[in-house]
């Protein structure tokens, strides 16, 4: 390497984005008394720099910012989503589905047996819905954040529990609640976390569940 | 999701105000950053950074604005006089610079280097992260912090005793 580095490539080396070795500023050059006085001045204006930064940080965040941001996502749960399907019920929905064109192929042969199967699956499917909607309502109308409710439903082949973790007032002024849920049904075990606010006329209502991380299900109106 | 970018907010602020210098521009372009974000979530990559992605918006948010006001202030007055006295290096005078100098020589500085100055020196990334949250080629970030430094280390030098 020939000639002096300059400025910038002295900035580049005290960063550590020089290429490599043989770039501008060799190590060796250090001992150079001009350029350990430039990389100790940039040294000084980083400090400063940084403190500077460090007090910025530190300032309190004005109300609004965070309140856009929990309007934004309330406002994005009711845009997305679909129905009043629940995501709870969608893989017994799904089964119950499996059931109606299984046993649909099968009408002919044995509608009867059908027909006595499909009320089940249905009767099942409610039984499971109530004793998880029970859980909800109870949990989360009178459990503290970080106690749970266990349920369980020997017909509907359904058990699991149910804990509020977290509790704030939306920006219309309802309450809501963040809640993770156990759910063991036809022997697989999902765990879930919801959202759900109270309605004016009492009442919790499921906005939102993630199943393992992944999106299940929305409320939209 | 939505605690993250609650957690993020101190930082974007800090982002959005080394863009527009004024506390309620910062606010507003902090504001109109996350409602975007939140609208175009999907469009967020899950495992990469949150903030790299949100400083990306609030930047071309506000690209947008100055561009729409065709306003872009003069820097030329950026080193002033300062310029002509340095003294030869010797650099334990500049740290007992109060840091209310060193807050009013950074606020002189062209926006554009000062947001590099505070992504590269205040949090510490890489000059690659840099160059693709302002999406400018590495070479322009690269000289635009050694004008920042040089800058301020002139200026600071300038204003000793």
């Amino acid at each position: 390497m020939s000639g002096k580095p300059t400025f910038e490539d002295l900035s580049v080396f005290v960063d550590g984005e020089q290429a490599d070795m043989a770039g501008p500023v060799h190590p060796d050059m250090v001992s150079d008394a001009a350029i350990a006085a430039r990389l100790a001045e940039i040294g000084s204006v980083d400090g400063l720099v940084r403190a500077h930064y460090r007090g910025e940080a530190d300032r309190p965040v004005p109300d609004r910012l965070v309140a856009a941001i929990h309007s934004g996502f309330e406002k994005r749960r009711a845009r997305h989503g679909g129905g009043v399907w629940t995501a709870s019920w969608l893989p017994i929905a799904a089964s119950l589905l499996i059931a109606v064109f299984g046993l649909a192929g099968a009408f002919y042969v044995a509608e009867q047996r059908a027909q006595t199967q499909i009320a089940a699956y249905e009767a099942r499917w409610k039984a499971g819905q109530k004793a998880l909607e029970v859980a909800l309502q109870d949990a989360l109308e009178t459990r503290a954040s970080g106690t749970e409710v266990s349920f369980a439903s020997g017909e509907a082949d359904i058990r699991g529990s149910i804990s509020p973790t977290r509790t704030y007032r939306s920006r219309t002024g309802h309450w809501c609640r963040e809640f993770s849920e156990i759910v063991e049904s036809g022997g697989v075990r999902e765990h879930r976390r919801g959202l759900a606010c109270r309605e004016d006329k009492g009442g919790w209502q499921r906005l939102e569940t993630t199943i393992s991380g992944n999106p299940g299900f929305r409320l939209t109106r | 999701m939505q605690k993250e970018m609650v957690a993020l907010l101190p930082r974007l602020r800090r982002f959005a105000l080394a863009m527009t210098r004024s506390e309620a521009d910062a606010d507003d372009l902090v504001q109109a950053t996350c409602e975007r974000a939140i609208a175009n979530l999907e469009k967020w990559e899950p495992g990469t950074r949150l903030d790299s992605w949100m400083y990306r918006i609030a930047q071309n948010l506000q690209r947008n604005v100055i561009r729409q006001s065709k306003r872009r202030e003069s820097h030329l007055s950026v080193v002033e006089a300062t310029a002509a006295s340095h003294s030869d290096g010797e650099t334990a005078v500049m740290s007992q610079m109060a840091l209310k100098d060193v807050a009013a020589h950074i606020d002189r500085l062209p926006e554009e280097q000062r947001v590099i100055l505070l992504l590269v020196v205040a949090e510490g990334r890489r000059y690659r992260d840099v160059a693709e949250i302002l999406d400018l080629p590495i070479g322009t970030v690269t000289s635009r912090l050694a004008r920042a430094r040089d800058t301020l280390r002139q200026c600071l030098e300038g204003t000793e005793p």
